[in-house]
This record gives C-alpha cells, structure tokens and sequence, in this order.
C-alpha cells in the first residue's frame, strides 16, 4: 500500500496552475465586487451622491473592456506570466491605496482606470494562459478557473460587509489588498507559469496523441485547425469569431441589465428585500454549479452546443419571468438563469482557442470581452431609457429575451468539427509559441 | 437614468449597493453571529486555500525527491 502511495505519479504542474489562478480569480472579483459595499459610507464621509461615486465603478467597466486588447497583445507578444504577476501586485497596492481616498478623482483614478486595467490583467490567466497548459479538458478546467470569480464574490463579499461593520471602510479596503499581497501574489509567483515547455512538461492531454522524441515536448507535434492565426487580426477574417463574440455581445447585453436594473424591477413587482436578496443570492449560488456543469458537459458534447444551450436557456428563463407573475416568475428566472450566468465567459474561450490557435488568444478574447462590454452598457442604456420612456422593465426586458435566441442560433451554427483543432485528425509539428 | 447607468454590475462588475445591503440584513438573521466572528471564520477560510495548496505541493515534490534517491526496485 505504502508502495502503491509511493509509486503514483507526482500530480501534472497544470492542476497547481489551475488552483493558483482560481484563488486569483477569488481574490481580484471578489475586491472588485464588494466596491458597491463602500459606496454608502465613502459618499457619507466626503458628501458624495451615489451618481459621482457610481462614475468610478462605470469608468472601470469601460476602461477594463477597452483595455483588455492590449493587455491581451502584451500577454501574447512579451511574457504571460510576468503580465500576470505585474497586474496582481497593481491590483494589490491599488486595493490598500483606495483605502487612502481623499478626492472623488483619486476614486475614480485608482478604482476606474489602475485597478480595472490591473484586474484585466489577471483576468488573462483564466482563459489564455489555461489554454496553454490543458487540451483534453480544457473547457472543464477553465469554468473551474471561472468559478473562482462566483465563489470570491460569495466570500469576499460578505467578508467586506462585516468588516466594514467592525472597522471602517478605509481598513476594509486595506484588508483586500493586503489579501492579494501577501496570499494571491506568493501563489502566483509559486505557480503561475508561461508555458508547460518551461517546466519540461507538455500541455494536459497531449501526450496522448502526439508523443515527443525526447520527452521535453520540443518535437511533440499536435493537432493544428484550419483557422489557427498567428496574428489576431486574421481571425476576424473568419466567420467563427463573429458568431463568438455577436453572441458573447449579447451575453453582456442581457447580463447587466439585470444586475442594474434588478432591485428596481423587483419593488416594482412588490417583492420584500429579504425576498430580492434570498432570490439574487440564489441566482448568484447557482452560477458557480452552472458554470462547472457547462465546462464539463462542454468538453463531452462539443463547445459550441452547450454554449448555444446556455444562451437559449437564459432566453427562456427572461421569458418566464415576463409571462410568470409575481414572485414566482422571479424565483424560475432566477432557477433558470443562475445556470448561464458566467458559463457563457468560459465557454466562448475555450472554443476561440480550439479554432484560433494559443499564438494571439489573449488578444482575440480581449478583443470579445470588449464586445461583452460594450452590449453590456448599451444593455443598461437601454433598460433605463425604455424605463424612462414607458415605465416599466416589461419592453426591455422582452427585447433582450429576443436577442438571446439569435445568439444562441449563432453559437449553435458555428462549424466547430470543422474549424476546431480538437477534431482535425492529421497532426502537424508544433509551432513554438512567440510569448 | 444616469445613476442607473453607472452602477455597472453583472458577472465584470460590481454589485448594488441596495441589493447588497439587503443581503447583509439577510445574512445577519440567518447566520446571527458577531461581525468579528464571521470576519475570523471567512478569513480562516480564504487563508486556509493557499496555504493547504502550497503545503500540498511541498508535501508532492518531497515525495517525488525522496522516489528519486530511493527508488521501490
């Protein structure tokens, strides 16, 4: 037994990998999540009103999306891991200076423009640089690495509320960032590596089809897809990434408007805050359950299926919710919904890096998140002026239910056995990637 | 509307700061403890992951030395 014990082989690096970006992932939205906690006492103590302070968390999303390309460019082109690392330690000092607010521009600078280009690029680890070091599995092992946002959101979270409730929020937002400092930095130091070739391994589930010569991976040849780019631009000459990120522009579109608008909505139709709460909780709690579940039935069923599912999936469930009345509708939505919340995220990574390639993946899925950003905004945009303009959520809501079944036709018409390098049968010599 | 706008959330953002302190009031009648206490135990919880994680990977590569100096045949 003790043999038995002795003899196993010692766990692939990749597994250490995955757990070091999940804790990155935690650690970076969760602080991000809990800025809408610091709103009330910042605007008491300063005399802000909620609109200036709310200018912050906007620019932040805006800035995060437009940044996201370039981070990804660096990430490609330099070096991966140091993109990481750097953007963590940001992140880190970023957290412990909001702590120091005195000016509502510091806010808006440290929070809206450092903090949000730095969380961006971590945000990188998640989808480009697992792309690198799993092939068999890869959807599965980035929805774990995506759950990690869902679960430091329900951790750091109320973390943050009662902290804030014990101390104040200067030393709330100092306790996040001495959180990255001293416990996501030293794991990413510890784990977070560029490449499988740099700690002599091949990516997870390579082996199985292409052995290498001399074990190193350095002659290991692998499967190549037809789209495979070197630089970004070229995959927008390609009607996959279209589809892609048409559909993950729906997926910010239908996202957060409900996020914004939901409290809104839920007194409109006369339901208790305990009940608005306990149904967004839930909602929130399923994401983590959804979004793992669609990972692995992703790398069983073909990407683009499950992604085409999950849209389809959150179409109904904004359907019911209009034609369901009272709580009840909110309780299905939230059932219905809370499934596809962040599967979406994962899922559209993955598939671009079986069809693209890993050379330009940070860019191109930068380049999708901007997407995801701008449907996002004009998401909100759209939910408060039809608000405005009729008084209720009935007609934005019916037309982002309406948007949902194109893009889950979108995803679903994507010629994945074609273009994906996960079906292509000849192999050809790796090309050494650049980064 | 414009209040609205920027309150930006969703699965890239941040969280309402109305629905979040709804929550709170939720979780204070279904946990009911000391802000403290659930301070300490989520903190315990966020610092035991690095560390187990860490003290995992130490405990594999200890392992994998000792194979390497004494190998079974």
């Amino acid at each position: 037994m003790a043999n038995n014990i002795a003899d196993k082989p010692p766990l692939y690096f990749g597994w250490y990998l995955l757990a070091a970006v999940f804790f990155i992932d935690l650690v970076v939205t969760g602080s991000r999540s809990s800025f809408g906690i610091f709103v009330l006492p910042m605007s008491e103590e300063f005399g802000w009103s909620r609109f200036t302070i709310s200018i912050a968390a906007g620019l932040g999303a805006i800035v995060g999306g437009v940044a996201q390309p370039f981070l990804g460019y660096i990430f490609d082109r330099i070096n991966g891991r140091r993109v990481i690392v750097i953007s963590l330690i940001v992140v880190g000092l970023a957290t412990i200076a909001l702590s120091l607010t005195f000016h509502i521009l510091f806010l808006m600078f440290m929070f809206g423009f450092v903090f949000a280009i730095a969380a961006g690029g971590t945000r990188l680890s998640r989808g480009a640089l697992l792309a690198r070091w799993f092939i068999r599995k890869r959807a599965t092992v980035v929805s774990i690495a995506a759950a990690g946002s869902s679960v430091g959101s329900l951790l750091l979270v109320p973390l943050a509320m009662y902290l804030l409730q014990a101390t104040s929020w200067r030393v709330s937002w100092a306790a996040l960032g001495l959180v990255m400092l001293f416990l996501a930095v030293p794991l990413a130091f510890l784990f977070i590596r560029n490449d499988p070739k740099e700690m002599g391994l091949r990516p997870y589930g390579d082996s199985e089809h292409s052995p290498s010569e001399n074990g190193d991976g350095s002659n290991a040849v692998r499967k190549r897809g037809p789209l495979e780019v070197d630089k970004w631009a070229e995959s927008f000459r390609s009607a996959p990434i279209w589809q892609v990120s048409g559909s993950y522009f729906v997926c910010g579109f239908t996202t957060l408007i409900i996020s914004v608008h939901f409290v809104p909505y839920a007194i409109g139709r006369g339901v208790s805050p305990e009940i608005a709460a306990t149904i967004f909780g839930l909602m929130m709690g399923l994401n983590v359950v959804g979004g793992l579940g669609a990972g692995v039935l992703a790398d069983r069923f073909g990407r683009k299926n499950v992604l085409a599912g999950v849209y389809f999936m959150r179409g109904c469930g904004y359907v019911i919710m209009l034609l369901v009345p009272s709580t009840l509708g909110l309780w299905m939505f939230a059932a219905v919904v809370g499934f596809s919340w962040v599967a979406t995220s994962s899922l559209s990574s993955t598939l671009t890096a079986d069809v693209y390639g890993l050379k330009a993946l940070g860019t191109i899925t930068g380049v999708s998140f901007l997407f995801h950003q701008v449907g996002g905004l004009l998401g909100v945009l759209l939910g408060g002026f039809l608000f405005d303009v009729t008084g209720s959520y009935t007609l934005p809501f019916a037309i982002v239910a309406a948007t949902l079944f194109p893009a889950a036709l979108s995803a679903f018409t994507i010629k994945e056995r074609k273009y994906s390098a996960l079906y292509q049968t000849t192999a050809v010599p790796a090309v050494t990637s650049s980064a | 509307m414009w209040s609205v706008i920027l309150t930006v959330n969703a699965h890239h953002g941040e969280a309402d700061p109305t629905l979040l302190a709804w929550i709170k009031d939720l979780l204070d009648q279904l946990i009911g403890l000391g802000p403290w206490t659930v301070v300490i135990l989520i903190g315990l919880l966020i610092l035991a992951m690095p560390v187990g994680l860490s003290a995992f990977y130490l405990i594999q590569q200890r392992r994998a030395l000792s194979r390497t100096r004494y190998p079974s045949d």
